[in-house]
């Protein structure tokens, strides 16, 4: 876990700013093969300084599958200089943590918001509901929590 | 007078309430351990019944973790995840934790399992968190340089001449002499110093105006002679934390 640095706010705040997805760092979704790892990274910036790399990354992955077993759900994270400030996974239960304690228990789809207290060990349940339980739901939930313009890349060339 | 079964049926009835399970369908379930995590999450496992025997996996959690942590699962990192499972006949296989019993065998296979996830998890997630003192230690530099008036960007990756290298604390060379500084603790203070070594050459191979420091936490670790030896050696200054109340001037002939 590498040390942050930037605080929560700074973190709020970049959420809440207006981004756009520049590029596609990596992409390997498009494999038929269903057991290999499927990763979708986008290199998001902001809308007000397109032209600077801000290290922040969108990281959408699905683990492989094994034939027989239950399927691996997909997971997503926001990740500013590599650490993940928001992300979205499932859990069968996952406690939520504020200031060290577990105050709640969540079942299913969550999102981690990163505090300065508890960093990625506060969660929420998702909110709204995740579509789909595949990339392209997750995608779309995280354009629109997470103010991000899903665009093609020749876009911020127009 | 206290009496064993007291004791179990309430460790047992609160692991009970704590354990959480799902029926997926009439061959899988999927149990949650309250008390074995791997990174931020509870390990979970699900159990699958195949021919007569059991197939317990992680659904792919334990790497997808260390990968969300920004681990490149390379091959000798899974080698050296093998290594760890292996003594309880845990596999991996296609980034799964993966392990077959017989349904009388069940019980302790979990165990097993959950213990196996959280020990990938604890060695390489719990233990690289840094320690408080050495955070604090990186807070009081921070203070030292903005104090001393000095223009610096945290957490920097600059250029080596082989390799590139994390620095906590990058001052740019810009007429006069820049500076790299690292303040380095915990664990295997030798190897760390050993390490940093190469590091400093390096750096310098790359660019001679930019000269190394290192700030070396002595409060929560341990450095024999050799390993502070190591370090006054070959960086431009290494200060113990004792010492951090010198850093000013030291900044101040570092970097004239």
């Amino acid at each position: 876990m590498p040390i942050v640095h930037f605080t929560e706010y700074d973190a709020r705040q970049l959420i809440l700013a207006r981004k756009f997805t520049f590029r596609v760092v990596r992409d390997t979704t498009r494999s038929d093969a269903t057991n290999s790892e499927k990763k979708l990274v986008y290199d998001v910036r902001r809308k007000d300084m397109p032209k600077r790399d801000n290290n922040l990354r969108l990281c959408i992955r699905l683990a492989p599958s094994i034939p027989g077993v239950p399927k691996p759900m997909p997971g997503m994270s926001l990740q500013w200089k590599g650490t993940p400030i928001r992300k979205v996974d499932w859990a069968l239960r996952h406690a939520s943590i504020q200031s060290g304690v577990p105050v709640v228990y969540i079942k299913g789809w969550h999102e981690h918001i990163w505090t300065d207290e508890d960093q990625g060990k506060y969660t929420v349940p998702v909110e709204p509901p995740l579509k789909g339980c595949d990339i392209q739901s997750l995608t779309r939930w995280a354009a629109e929590k997470w103010n991000i313009e899903m665009g093609e890349p020749e876009q911020f060339d127009l | 007078m206290i009496k064993v079964d007291e004791v179990l049926s309430k460790y047992f009835l609160t692991h009970k309430e704590l354990i959480a399970t799902e029926q997926v369908d009439e061959n899988n379930i999927i149990v949650s351990f309250p008390l074995h995590f791997v990174g931020n999450h509870r390990v979970e496992v699900s159990v699958t019944e195949t021919e007569g025997i059991f197939l317990l996996s992680d659904i792919g959690r334990t790497i997808s973790e260390l990968k969300d942590y920004g681990y490149s699962v390379s091959p000798s990192l899974l080698s050296r995840m093998t290594e760890i499972v292996k003594p309880v006949k845990v596999r991996i296989v296609n980034d799964s934790l993966i392990m077959d019993c017989r349904p009388e065998e069940v019980g302790g296979s979990l165990h097993s399992f959950a213990e196996a996830a959280k020990t990938i998890g604890d060695a390489y997630l719990a233990f690289h968190s840094r320690t408080v003192p050495e955070k604090k230690l990186i807070e009081a530099v921070a203070e030292t340089l903005d104090e001393s008036a000095v223009a610096y960007k945290e957490g920097q990756k600059i250029h080596g001449k082989i390799d590139a290298h994390s620095v906590d604390f990058y001052v740019p060379p810009n007429g006069h002499a820049g500076l790299a500084l690292e303040v380095l603790g915990g664990y295997n203070t030798h190897t760390t110093a050993q390490i940093w070594h190469f590091k400093c050459q390096d750096i310098r191979a790359f660019n001679s105006m930019v000269k190394v420091g290192i700030v070396y936490d002595v409060e929560d670790s341990n450095w024999s002679n050799k390993s502070e030896a190591i370090l006054r050696d070959v960086a431009d200054f290494a200060l113990a934390s004792v010492d951090l109340p010198t850093l000013s001037n030291v900044l101040k002939t570092t970097l004239r």
